[in-house]
């Protein structure tokens, strides 16, 4: 039989200190979604299941007694850090959760200079970490627009990605080592080495896995050289899209190494730049020693000289623009008022696709998005992350809420848009996430994305989490409208 | 039919400038702002919601407005003014000025340009601007014009097409009342005024409707320019006091204010 909500608090009482336990409504409610829900959220309405209790373990041993005592009487358990999460991720979809928190695990263990790697828990947030790393001349080179939100916990747990990624890569990149809990208690640590041959590697079944198959309770990242002086930043304004996709192509084939490469088409550039004047903007910033900046900045110069019509921006207005373009707490506040006082609301959905299918994905995402969503006010994309054989597109749309009751929000606009995107991606060979995660959103079409390989992601959830305590509904969905996947 | 035109200007968020940023320039004298976005002035902002809501109840109370938008700068203005247009304006004219620091001027400019268009109800303004901000274009142009003005407007609401109910704030009062048209209106701090945003339907619904160019008589180049500024360190310190209750925590205060020498 369930063990009721009450039992469920009572037990977390005994096993951590009562000051651990928070059962406050309020706190209980906005605990029970995410920003994928933006729109409920600043309604104030929740349509999600309400959590029995955060709780905010202080140690690993917290965590292992937590998720014992949660696997023993099948209680599900959300794990969370910066609560940045967009995609569902945070939502408490089986009634009486246990959120575990893991912000009050935000030491700095240890900053090893010759291995060049820092080692902290889970709840350190990546702002405080870079600032005291860059006053020691180093960087975690970790950069999502989240910085001034987003843990270290998180940052694994949904495979993050930062503005700085073409060159040195996303989180899987810098990750070296870590220690997580699985359920039942089981605490296990993979160590720190800078590569080996072993078997598979088992970073791999933590990272991205959004607190569906365990808790992460410590990390150990890669540190580099922090030297801004040498930065080289580069603008210019193009014709178009496709344009820039053969730009950002040749200079990834060519082999330059930008740390930033972010292209905007017309309708994203005149959300960002004055300066834009109808065109697209293609961006980069040649990171590194001078030796190598400069030589990646001439590279870039000499690709970008082949593009008709291309027009220099001048560099000090692309590096200011840069500096201001990460999201805290006060643009929060502010969009809240703002979504509030207009009824338009702005949000976020990325993809990837290989060279021979990223202009066709987001030529067929504009085409279908203003022939099938309503009341759209914009709709624009950007690539911010780059490969040998890719990229990413960050498609932004905003959209006014009309003559619909705040809980219908989510199927009638944002879902409906979430299944035009990742239809479309699905439909060239694309995936339907770059980097904010499956969450509980686009779960619904894991099968889509992974095809024949579900059986290996299927099979990782139930071995290691066989009595499915862990964040049910992120990565594989517990209900599922086969008729009509988008509507929930 | 009662017209009603709205004066406004966008300009750069200046909040999104450090403070590091403002006391190096003005070491140098200049600022450059080109980096940043610009946005519709606050006061100018509400305004022009306002003004939209004015000509919602207007139509539901079977009244027809004609709402025209006025903005003296830079081409940059020609985007809003064009999401005007998808809003309802059924005129969008840009008068081509660069001026910031001439109010007298940019008055001049703007009350000509509202000469020239058939005779309006009501001209509405922000109060001030971030950047000029000198607090005295809407007196000017009511003064050019020969109407009266008001001034700290928080709210107009329609009563019949020759009056119009206006909130404004005088001090600390709040004050309501029914005013007749002509009349110019300086808006001032209005809460979570923003404007609403169009849908892309109506924009392209709108997109033959081309954005008026004005070219005024004065020659710009007269006009003040900014020869540099001064950089006022405004900031302050917070810090958090332990008192387990009030009289505790006042004690704390008294005393601290002693030892700085604040109260004897
Ligand atoms: C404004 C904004 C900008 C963003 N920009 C970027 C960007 O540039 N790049 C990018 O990659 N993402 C971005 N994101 C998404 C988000 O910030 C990232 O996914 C981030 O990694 C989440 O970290 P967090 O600490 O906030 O995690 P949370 O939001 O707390 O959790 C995210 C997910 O990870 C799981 N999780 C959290 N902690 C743990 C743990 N200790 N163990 C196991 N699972 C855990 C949660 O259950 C949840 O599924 C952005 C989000 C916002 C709101």
């Amino acid at each position: 039989m369930a063990i009721s909500r009450e039992q469920i608090v009572a037990e977390l009482k005994n096993i951590l200190r009562e000051e651990q336990v928070v059962t406050d409504e309020k706190v209980l409610k906005e605990s029970s979604r995410d920003r994928y829900r933006k729109y409920e959220q600043c309604m104030e309405v929740y349509t999600q299941p309400i959590p029995a209790a955060v709780v905010f373990a202080e140690s690993t041993e917290d965590v292992a007694a937590i998720l014992k005592f949660a696997d023993e009487n099948g209680v599900n358990c959300v794990a969370r850090t910066g609560q940045s999460a967009i995609e569902g991720g945070l939502e408490t979809a089986v009634e009486n959760s246990i959120v575990i928190d893991g912000t009050r695990m935000n030491k700095v263990i240890e900053v090893n200079e010759t291995n060049m790697q820092v080692t902290c828990q889970c709840g350190v947030p990546l702002e405080s970490l870079e600032d005291s790393l860059r006053e020691m001349g180093l960087t975690t080179a970790h950069s999502p627009q989240s910085k001034p939100l987003a843990q270290m916990g998180g940052l694994v747990a949904t495979r993050s990605i930062g503005q700085f990624s073409t060159l040195y890569g996303g989180i899987e990149d810098m990750i070296v080592g870590l220690e997580v809990v699985f359920p039942g208690g089981k605490v296990c640590r993979i160590k720190n080495v800078p590569r080996r041959s072993v078997g598979p590697d088992i970073r791999h079944i933590v990272l991205g896995n959004e607190g569906a198959l365990c808790f992460i309770t410590e990390v150990t990242v890669k540190v580099f050289k922090y030297q801004p002086e040498n930065n080289i930043y580069m603008g210019y304004k193009i014709d178009n899209m496709t344009q820039g996709f053969g730009v950002l192509r040749q200079v990834m084939v060519d082999g330059y190494k930008p740390s930033i490469a972010r292209l905007y088409d017309v309708a994203d550039a005149a959300m960002h730049f004055d300066w834009s004047d109808g065109k697209c903007v293609i961006i980069f910033m040649a990171e590194g020693p001078a030796a190598i900046t400069k030589a990646t900045a001439a590279g870039i110069e000499e690709i970008i000289a082949g593009v008709p019509g291309a027009e220099k921006v001048d560099p000090a207005i692309i590096e200011k623009w840069f500096n201001r373009l990460n999201w805290g707490p006060a643009q929060i506040a502010e969009e809240r008022e703002e979504i509030i006082a207009t009824q338009n609301i702005g949000i976020t959905t990325e993809i990837s696709g290989c060279w021979d299918c990223i202009n066709d994905i987001y030529d067929e995402v504009m085409d279908r998005m203003v022939k099938e969503v309503p009341d759209l006010t914009m709709i624009g994309g950007h690539t911010s992350h780059s490969y040998q054989n890719g990229t990413n597109v960050y498609f932004t749309y905003y959209y006014n809420v009309v003559d619909c009751a705040p809980e219908d929000e989510i199927n009638k606009y944002h879902n409906l848009i979430n299944k035009i995107i990742c239809e479309s991606a699905v439909k060239f060979g694309g995936s339907i996430a770059h980097h904010h995660g499956l969450g509980k959103a686009r779960a619904h079409m894991v099968w889509e994305e992974y095809g024949t390989s579900f059986y290996m992601l299927e099979t990782l959830k139930k071995s290691f989490d066989p009595n499915g305590i862990m964040n049910m509904g992120t990565l594989i969905p517990i209900k599922h409208n086969f008729d009509d996947p988008w509507n929930f | 039919m009662i017209r009603i035109v709205n004066c406004f200007k966008i300009e750069p968020e200046l909040d999104k400038v450090t403070n590091e940023e403002w006391a190096e320039a003005a070491q140098n004298g200049q600022i450059d702002l080109s980096f940043l976005k610009s946005r519709i002035n606050l006061q100018d902002e509400g305004a022009l919601e306002l003004a939209l809501k004015f000509k919602d109840a207007a139509a539901s109370a079977g009244e027809e407005c004609q709402l025209s938008a006025i903005s003296a700068g830079s081409k940059t203005v020609n985007n809003t003014l064009q999401t005007l247009a998808a809003l309802g304006y059924t005129s969008t004219d840009r008068i081509v000025w660069g001026e910031e620091f001439s109010p007298v001027r940019t008055a001049r400019v703007i009350a000509d340009a509202i000469l020239d268009k058939e005779e309006q109800d009501m001209i509405i303004c922000g109060g001030q601007s971030g950047t000029g901000s000198n607090r005295s274009v809407p007196l000017l142009i009511s003064e050019m014009l020969g109407i009266p003005c008001i001034t700290a407007v928080t709210e107009f609401t329609y009563v019949n097409d020759k009056e119009v109910k206006v909130t404004y704030s005088r001090d600390d009062m709040e004050i309501t009342e029914v005013v007749s048209m002509p009349f110019v209106m300086a808006i001032g701090d209005v809460q979570k005024a923003f404007l609403r945003v169009p849908t892309l339907m109506q924009r392209m619904a709108s997109m033959s409707q081309p954005v008026g160019e004005i070219n005024p008589e004065c020659n710009a180049q007269e006009g003040a320019t900014l020869k540099g500024f001064r950089y006022l360190d405004q900031s302050r310190n917070g810090e958090l006091i332990d008192g387990s209750n009030p009289v505790d925590a006042a004690q704390i205060i008294l005393d601290r204010l002693k030892e700085e020498g604040v109260v004897k």
